[in-house]
């Protein structure tokens, strides 16, 4: 080797890192060359003190701001894992998702079906007529006295076998009934509010409505 | 060389080496999978193994104390973050060392070259290199030729410094130091010598 080494190959020889090949070319080039030796000399001087350089304690404080900063961390993957696993849940088990959908649509119609068989029950019962031959409707008095008569809405009332007559009322209702609760009812509370107390009277009911008898049947 | 040719002596010795680098293997993966686990102290473990090297490592890229702080608190929260996805291809200090390099070269070509404590002296000389009176133990640096030579250090261009830093600082071969930095041996040859060069050249107070 005629020409001077690269300072590459110096700088690898200093480090014992050349292949034994190149350390033999090396070594037979620095045996004659004495600006290269002094090359190597230099950086090996260079590289002791390096090599000499003190080692840091890292500061005290570092555990503790390392510490702080991985707790908050790890909250926050807790946080995080937490939000993941429900997102996970809904999207890999979307039949919960909709089978909860369905129960919830399913118990909304069921309700209105009810409310519109309610209505409709209501509506399929207006005031009829039934034969009803007077005095056998509701029967014959039960008794007389305090146990057998009532006063509601300014009208007396007798007991009778399976409900209350009103006074003057003929036996038979003449076939009308009105349904307690119903919307017969309710119209006919509108119409005449001091009827909401009749409701007290327990059974069947025979009363006076406009001159006409009326039976309310619960 | 193949095993038949290889002196008994070195085929124990490599023998040896590989059994050890596998029980540091086993080792490290049992401390990943118990991290994986939720086990605190796993992480606490590996702070204590790396800090000092991690936080000196820094120090040497950076040239400050304050910002290797910083550093090593960002390194340190990137392996806590990772440790469960390593997967044992390098050793968990090459993982490190690759974490902490990246972290450095990252956040330090964000900033200003520092020029903090390497301004060449008013009329004096360049600063020493050569002191071939000296014994080694002489040799040792005072601390102002520390803090001259760490800032210098601090001054000499990436990649050759970090190149510089993980072979002259911390000790690690050429075929370590391309683990860490993802470069061929060649490439890794190549930086040092540079780096060694910028540095020679920083400590002669030559103009760069």
């Amino acid at each position: 080797m005629t020409a001077h080494c690269a300072a590459e190959l110096l700088s690898a020889y200093v480090d014992a890192e050349l292949a034994p090949r190149q350390v033999r070319r090396v070594e037979d080039h620095l045996a004659v060359c004495e600006q290269c030796r002094q090359e190597v000399a230099e950086l090996g001087r260079l590289v002791d003190r390096l090599h000499s350089l003190e080692r840091l304690a890292p500061p005290p404080v570092l555990a503790a701001e390392v510490e702080r900063r991985v707790v908050l961390e790890a909250g926050r993957d807790r946080l995080g894992r937490r939000i993941d696993r429900r997102m996970q849940r809904w999207s890999l088990e979307p039949a919960v998702g909709l089978g909860f959908a369905l129960v919830v649509t399913f118990t909304v119609v069921l309700f209105l079906f009810a409310q519109g068989v309610e209505r409709a029950r209501d509506r399929t019962i207006p005031l009829r007529f039934v034969d009803a031959p007077a005095g056998e409707v509701l029967g014959a008095p039960v008794g007389e006295g305090a146990a057998g008569v009532r006063e509601v809405a300014g009208r007396r009332f007798t007991r009778v076998d399976g409900g209350w007559r009103q006074d003057g009322a003929p036996a038979g209702a003449d076939g009308r009934h009105v349904l307690l609760g119903g919307r017969e009812w309710r119209r006919l509370v509108a119409a005449h509010p001091e009827l909401a107390e009749v409701v007290e009277l327990p059974g069947r009911v025979l009363l006076l409505v406009d001159g006409e008898a009326v039976e309310l049947t619960r | 060389m193949d095993a038949s040719s290889r002196p008994l002596a070195a085929e124990v010795a490599l023998t040896a080496g590989r059994e050890a680098a596998e029980d540091r293997g086993a080792a490290e993966r049992h401390l990943v999978e118990r991290h994986r686990w939720g086990d605190e102290e796993a992480f606490a473990e590996v702070f204590r193994s790396h800090q000092s090297m991690v936080y000196n490592v820094a120090y040497r890229l950076a040239g400050d104390r304050e910002e290797a702080r910083d550093l090593a608190q960002e390194v340190f929260l990137r392996v806590f973050r990772h440790l469960g996805r390593f997967r044992g291809g390098s050793s968990l200090k090459t993982w490190i060392y690759r974490i902490t390099v990246n972290q450095c070269r990252s956040r330090l070509s964000r900033r200003r070259p520092p020029v903090v404590g390497f301004e060449r002296r008013q009329g004096g000389s360049p600063l020493e290199v050569a002191d071939t009176a000296r014994t080694p133990e002489e040799r040792a640096l005072g601390r102002d030729d520390q803090r001259r030579l760490g800032a210098a250090i601090a001054r000499v261009p990436e990649p050759f410094r970090s190149a510089l830093v993980l072979r002259d600082v911390e000790g690690l071969s050429y075929r370590q130091i391309g683990e860490v930095t993802g470069a061929s041996q060649g490439t890794v040859r190549s930086r040092i010598a540079r780096g060694r060069q910028h540095l020679r050249r920083l400590l002669e107070g030559e103009p760069w």
